[in-house]
């Protein structure tokens, strides 16, 4: 959250009162009555000018600095001074395999697929179009049958969601300073082309890049940028002509498409239906999509907070990928359209140490599918790290690790301080702690701290009159059934020792020798035991737990199957259940399944026995 | 000359001055003095303090965003965008001067020159950079033995991606945010405390006390002026020839040996403290201790200066 500045008082009786007392303290003025209407109403008036002014310099003290400021235009302009390009809308994208058949003897070697090819589909009862960004071509199989492919010959063709739109300026004097400017505040910046005639009349042009994918830059490259102005838009910015890059010249003709979108709300398409056929040679023949992967990644204009955020170590990396927080500017700055939160630490911090290779943890946003999760893993290392990256360092992607928790709420209610039943007040106490995990957690890095929730509870009705939690964490995993197997659980956080009391460790349930069993370590004991669910132990050893690493292995472990399914939850009570700091890539989550919240009444009288 | 930072002289002189008696008619100077003076005061006012007025603030807008004249409360504002999230610049010994520095320290992150500003500017220390790759055994280059003093290659300090900081500080002071601002991801880094100070051994003037046994004792006392539990590192003139040594590890080694003893076994100091000095006793109860390297392993820091078996 962004904080503010607080420079001066700006309630007004404080201010009134402040210049009372100041004007009192002079001799010409120390006999009056200030409390006199004429005399109080022009303090009022000084007072009002004062706190009227005082809150306009406040403003402007605040806009004045990325962490302080409110407005966005503000924000992103102290972005752009560090170099960084907040993300636009973004369009949603999905992959199709796109072919044709033509069964005509006198059909051509090769035929291509026109950039602008559009597609429909519906999300939710609302229909949008998608469409191609490049022309694409396709080689006759021999028999007649076209499959459009990549330059890199991928068959994966994307397609992106928006309504093509073309914005026309006309170069004026260019010893004025031109500023074209895109009047489309859901303009993605991504899908811009950028054109250039010599006039008006001109059908030749030349294509202009964006500068973020500049190399070298001379007086003769075509390169433009983009930026957000303050209301929202879009402004095109061309080289000086010298040393910035080729500027267009008075009468030149600039031309820009791109896609207008919809953003986030036309992800999750999965049918797509070609809007039309396509001509070779004169002849009209219909296209066939098949959906490789649905849409995903539309995305709204990059938040204020993420730009806070990532802009200062985008700033800090210096489009060099050197310490192991420029792995995560760099990536959220170029894939944040897919990716919610990134962790990345050097191979001299992973388990086990590897030397010479960075980690990299990606969380990606809801319904990204694998096959493009595996698309941007593949950028990430090919247009991204494998350039800008210390050579010789390899970049490694590992998969996020959600760590449960289990919450078991206690609180006591005395039903005499509200209107509220014991039971509406579980179920907001048990809202209240989703939330806090909606809110503060699920990202990596992000800790969980009982005492921040224990005083949200309290805090919601004067009827709790106090609030304890008891916390266990759990990891899943999914076991092989009818294979004796060893697993390796790793717990991101040190577990607690064995007790007289309280088994440490236990799991879910599954079928083993005919019975349903669990498993739970021995009292006083780090071994673990597999036991039915009368009690009855069925393997005296199962494996064991380690406090200090937090792992688990379970050896030999054989379930014929888990009960509610594939995966077996796998739970233990952390040493310290005050905090619970996650590893690398691990993100803490809680298992609504296994989490509640109880209330104990208390009427608050005094007992007269135990 | 120098200046203030509230008076650099950088800017335009203000001039915002107040013209209350300029603006209102010329008579209400003669007719209403109060007024006046009573609006000339809430001027004043406006100026006095910041705590209710904002005058401070709008003069200030001119070079809020300024590193040399900001205040340093709007410099943390500044140090937070430029420093990666920094909260302010308290780590710094001047701010000021660490915020101009943190583009040119950026680009020459994963150099050794980097890492030299970032020690200087975080902590004010100077580091020494070390590659222990240089240190690594290579087969047809370097010699066999410990006194090639080269380390087979391991997956810690001794490998290619491997970073030696030689600085005054314990590791754990220093790890997070050198990691965050010039570490290269995935090297290896190890830290050695380096403590320079002065050391008195006071070897002439020594205390001698009166043996428990028919020897004397030879006690020394050593003032050094650090705090830092680390391994410290003598220096002395032994008969003209200055020697380090091993502090710690001699006093742990040699804390039961009477004068006697060791002047039985060495000449000087100089052998006396010598890591090489050959001073196995492969006797098993002779006064006289027999000298042999045929039985040493080549793998201890330090060779075993006196047997177990020894009759001392």
């Amino acid at each position: 959250m962004a904080t503010t500045i607080k420079s001066t008082d700006l309630d007004f009786d404080t201010v009134k009162a402040r210049l009372k007392d100041y004007l009192k303290a002079k001799p010409e003025f120390a006999d009056y009555n200030f409390e006199a209407s004429g005399l109080s109403n022009v303090l009022d008036v000084l007072a009002y000018n004062t706190h009227f002014n005082g809150l306009t310099a406040n403003f402007a003290l605040n806009e004045a600095f990325l962490n302080t400021s409110q407005l966005r235009s503000s924000v992103v302009s102290h972005a752009e001074a560090l170099g960084y390009t907040p993300r636009s809308y973004t369009s949603s994208k999905a992959n199709l395999n796109i072919s044709l058949t033509i069964a005509s003897a006198n059909r051509p070697t090769t035929i291509t697929l026109p950039r602008g090819t559009a597609f429909t589909s519906s999300v939710a009862g609302v229909s949008y179009t998608f469409r191609t960004l490049e022309s694409y071509s396709a080689q006759d199989d021999g028999s007649g049958f076209y499959e459009f492919k990549t330059e890199t010959d991928s068959n994966s063709i994307p397609v992106y969601e928006g309504i093509e739109k073309t914005k026309t300026f006309f170069v004026g004097e260019t010893d004025e300073t031109q500023i074209y400017v895109m009047p489309d505040v859901t303009l993605d910046t991504e899908s811009l082309l950028v054109r250039v005639y010599e006039t008006s009349g001109s059908s030749t042009f030349e294509t202009y890049t964006s500068l973020k994918k500049a190399i070298r830059i001379t007086s003769e490259s075509k390169h433009y940028q983009i930026k957000e102005v303050p209301n929202g838009y879009f402004e095109i910015l061309f080289g000086d002509g010298i040393t910035t890059g080729k500027s267009p010249t008075a009468g030149n003709k600039i031309v820009i498409t791109y896609l207008s979108t919809v953003g986030p709300t036309a992800n999750g398409a999965s049918v797509f239906v070609p809007t039309g056929d396509l001509n070779v040679e004169g002849t009209n023949y219909p296209i066939t999509a098949v959906t490789e992967s649905a849409s995903s990644a539309g995305a709204y204009k990059e938040g204020l907070e993420s730009i806070r955020q990532t802009a200062p170590i985008y700033f800090a990396s210096q489009q060099r990928l050197v310490t192991a927080e420029d792995y995560k500017a760099q990536i959220l700055a170029n894939y944040s359209a897919y990716i919610d939160d990134v962790i990345s630490w050097g191979g001299n911090d992973n388990v086990p140490v590897e030397y010479g290779k960075v980690f990299v943890g990606l969380k990606f946003k809801n319904n990204i599918s694998s096959v493009v999760q595996t698309e941007v893993k593949d950028k990430i290392v090919n247009e991204l790290t494998n350039n800008l990256a210390v050579m010789s360092i390899d970049t490694e992607f590992t998969e996020s690790v959600i760590s449960y928790l289990e919450l078991q709420t206690f609180f006591n209610f005395d039903p005499d301080l509200t209107n509220a039943t014991p039971r509406a007040t579980e179920n907001l106490v048990f809202s209240t702690i989703q939330d806090y995990f909606t809110q503060n957690l699920g990202k990596f890095g992000k800790v969980f701290r009982r005492s921040a929730i224990l005083a949200l509870i309290d805090d919601l009705d004067e009827a709790i009159l106090n609030s304890r939690m008891n916390v266990r964490v759990q990891q899943r995993f999914t076991p092989i059934t009818g294979q004796a197997l060893t697993y390796t659980l790793n717990f991101p956080m040190a577990i607690a020792n064995p007790s007289n009391i309280d088994r440490i460790v236990t799991t879910g349930r599954f079928e083993f020798n005919g019975k349903t069993c669990f498993i739970r370590n021995k009292l006083n004991q780090k071994k673990l035991e597999l036991v039915n669910i009368d009690g009855d132990v069925e393997l005296d050893n199962i494996g064991e737990y380690d406090t200090g690493t937090g792992r688990v292995l379970l050896q030999g472990f054989n379930p014929v199957s888990i009960e509610g399914g594939s995966v077996l939850k796998v739970t233990a009570t952390p040493t310290n259940q005050s905090t619970l700091r996650p590893l690398r890539n691990y993100i803490i989550d809680i298992d609504p399944e296994l989490s509640f919240a109880q209330s104990q009444i208390d009427y608050q009288n005094t007992q007269l026995t135990l | 000359m120098t200046h203030k930072l509230e008076n650099v002289g950088r800017r335009l002189t203000n001039l915002h001055n107040r013209s209350v008696k300029e603006v209102l008619p010329e008579h209400f100077a003669s007719d209403y003095p109060n007024l006046v003076q009573f609006l000339e005061y809430y001027y004043d006012f406006l100026d006095s303090d910041g705590g209710s007025a904002f005058e401070t603030e709008i003069n200030q807008l001119f070079s809020i965003r300024d590193i040399t004249e900001t205040p340093s409360e709007y410099l943390d504002q500044v140090i937070a965008e430029l420093g990666a999230g920094l909260q302010n610049g308290d780590l710094f010994n001047n701010p000021r001067f660490t915020s101009r520095r943190f583009a040119d320290h950026y680009r020459n992150k994963g150099s050794r020159f980097a890492v030299e500003e970032f020690f200087r500017a975080f902590f004010q220390q100077e580091v020494e950079v070390l590659y222990p790759k240089v240190d690594i055994f290579t087969v047809g280059r370097d010699a066999i033995g410990y006194d090639s003093q080269k380390f087979i290659q391991d997956y810690k300090r001794y490998q290619i991606f491997s970073i030696l900081l030689k600085v005054g500080l314990g590791v754990p002071t220093y790890r997070e945010l050198y990691k965050k601002f010039a570490h290269p991801a995935g090297f290896y880094f190890e830290g050695i405390v380096a403590v320079e100070g002065e050391a008195d051994l006071g070897f002439d003037d020594m205390p001698i006390s009166l043996a428990d046994s028919a020897f004397i004792s030879l006690i020394g006392e050593a003032n050094i002026d650090i705090s830092l539990l680390s391994s410290t590192t003598g220096l002395t003139d032994s008969e003209g020839v200055g020697i380090r040594y091993n502090i710690d590890q001699l006093a742990n080694l040699y804390s039961t040996l009477t004068a006697q003893e060791i002047n039985y076994y060495y000449s000087s100091i100089a052998e006396f403290i010598s890591p090489n000095s050959f001073t196995m006793d492969d006797s098993a109860d002779s006064n006289t201790p027999l000298m042999s390297l045929s039985l040493e392993t080549m793998d201890n820091n330090m060779f075993t200066r006196y047997a177990s078996d020894s009759a001392y």
